[in-house]
């Protein structure tokens, strides 16, 4: 344990030593490391992948109602589907719209294949709430805060349930969501709130208990 | 990325603290693979290979052809190299053709007589003369029994082409000598044939003239027989009821 604290102190020093100038990209934003993919620079890819990958994935889990091997195989297709788009990106568009653009035509493909809707109906709720436990990163919040919110989430309506994923994953504006998902900004405004709402009263309820 | 802040849409922190504490991160295969077709679509193509001109796009199979053919020629050619000996072997007995009549003389054989020039029988027939006037009957067979002229006597056309080196000269001249051959010992056969009819006839002639000089005799027509052998003695000189001349 001494020798792993050792080591994570000496971590700064190390990448000081081999970055003088300071880690490459760390202060360049998404579009600036798109533009730098779309021109063949492999690295700046491996940036913006390492920024949006945790967000993404969990977007999706989330969206496929805890799916592991579809989601898992969406956000291939989603990060392929970049690559494959890369030269068509403009920088006048921000990177994690285009990004979850691409992730939400995906997600509508695939409930299309599916044929139902992308709810997870009463019954997959239940099971995702007793498939839940806290993970290590839970353990470290108050009371399985998190898996609460897991739980109240999966009992959100579809379209709240979604404003609130592409609000805290994706980052995006609501004006962006409404433009995403084809709806109005007041109707999006709306689900928001909704959901906020919700999902507070969950954490409360948890927080009680 | 700067998030503005807007009364409507501010963010709950607890909600998102709770929100990011429960993320869970892709498994390290799928980082692996989208990095990778990443790092795939921006490595330099390799240069894809123009298309060849006709002439070296055509080479390599025309080369294989050609070897195939060259190859089956030449085996072909070691073949037919084996025949020689066989050619050699019936060279060589067509070579020993001339010591056959040798045999042939013992077991002689009106049908198989080779060819006898029309010379070689005036000539048996003058040798044979003094056997005529000895005996009328033993002149036939004589004459059958004579010793034929051979083949190579004659002078064979194909005789040059055995020593020809060439493969393909050889064959055919085997063919043609085989033919020529051929061609001359059925001429020769058909002589023959001729030759011994005609020498029978004349046995049957020389019986049937003597026999009516021989009945004038005895019919005492002296005159007339004498004429009739002086006549005879004409047309077979060497006969013995000819006197000497």
């Amino acid at each position: 344990m001494e020798r792993l604290h050792a080591t994570v102190a000496a971590l700064p020093a190390a990448v000081a030593f081999a970055y003088p100038r300071g880690v490459p990209y760390a202060s360049d934003s998404d579009e600036d490391l798109m533009q730098a993919y779309a021109r063949g620079d492999e690295a700046a890819f491996e940036v913006l992948y390492g920024r949006h990958k945790a967000r993404l994935y969990n977007y999706l889990k989330r969206e496929l109602g805890r799916d592991a091997v579809r989601a898992d195989d969406l956000f291939q297709a989603v990060w392929l589907r970049l690559i494959d788009a890369r030269a068509r990106y403009r920088a006048d568009a921000r990177f994690s719209a285009w990004l979850y653009r691409i992730a939400h035509n995906l997600l509508m493909d695939e409930f299309r294949r599916l044929k139902r809707a992308p709810l997870a109906d009463s019954d997959e709720v239940l099971d995702t709430v007793a498939d839940i436990a806290p993970g290590p990163a839970d353990a470290a919040l108050a009371a399985g805060q998190a898996a609460a919110l897991r739980v109240a989430l999966d009992a959100l309506p579809p379209e709240q349930r979604q404003v609130f994923l592409l609000r805290e994953d994706a980052e995006l504006s609501l004006e962006e969501i409404a433009t995403l998902t084809a709806v109005g900004v007041e109707t999006v405004k709306s689900r928001w709130r909704y959901a906020v709402k919700r999902l507070r009263a969950a954490l409360a309820e948890e927080k009680a208990s | 990325m700067t998030e503005p802040k807007r009364p409507d849409d501010a963010r709950d922190a607890l909600l998102s603290a709770a929100h990011a504490a429960g993320r869970e991160s892709p498994p390290a295969t799928l980082d692996a693979a989208v990095l990778a077709a990443a790092r795939q679509a921006v490595a330099p193509q390799a240069v894809a290979p123009k298309s060849r001109p006709a002439l070296r796009r055509w080479a390599p199979p025309v080369a294989l052809a050609a070897s195939l053919v060259m190859g089956l020629a030449f085996l072909l050619a070691q073949q037919v190299q084996q025949d020689p000996v066989a050619i050699e072997e019936s060279f060589a007995t067509e070579a020993a053709a001339p010591a056959q009549p040798e045999v042939r003389r013992d077991h002689p054989a009106p049908a198989d007589l080779p060819a006898a020039p029309v010379r070689d029988l005036e000539r048996a027939r003058e040798a044979e003369a003094p056997a005529m006037a000895a005996g009328m009957s033993a002149a036939a067979p004589a004459m059958i029994a004579t010793p034929p002229a051979p083949v190579a006597d004659l002078g064979s056309p194909a005789e040059p082409a055995y020593a020809a080196p060439q493969l393909e000269r050889a064959t055919a001249a085997r063919a043609q000598a085989q033919a020529a051959r051929a061609a001359e010992s059925q001429r020769a056969r058909s002589e023959a044939d001729e030759l011994a009819e005609m020498a029978a006839d004349d046995a049957e002639d020389i019986a049937a003239w003597l026999k009516e000089i021989q009945a004038l005799r005895d019919a005492g027509k002296q005159a007339e027989a004498v004429e009739q052998l002086m006549a005879f003695c004409e047309a077979y000189p060497g006969h013995k009821e000819c006197p000497e001349p």
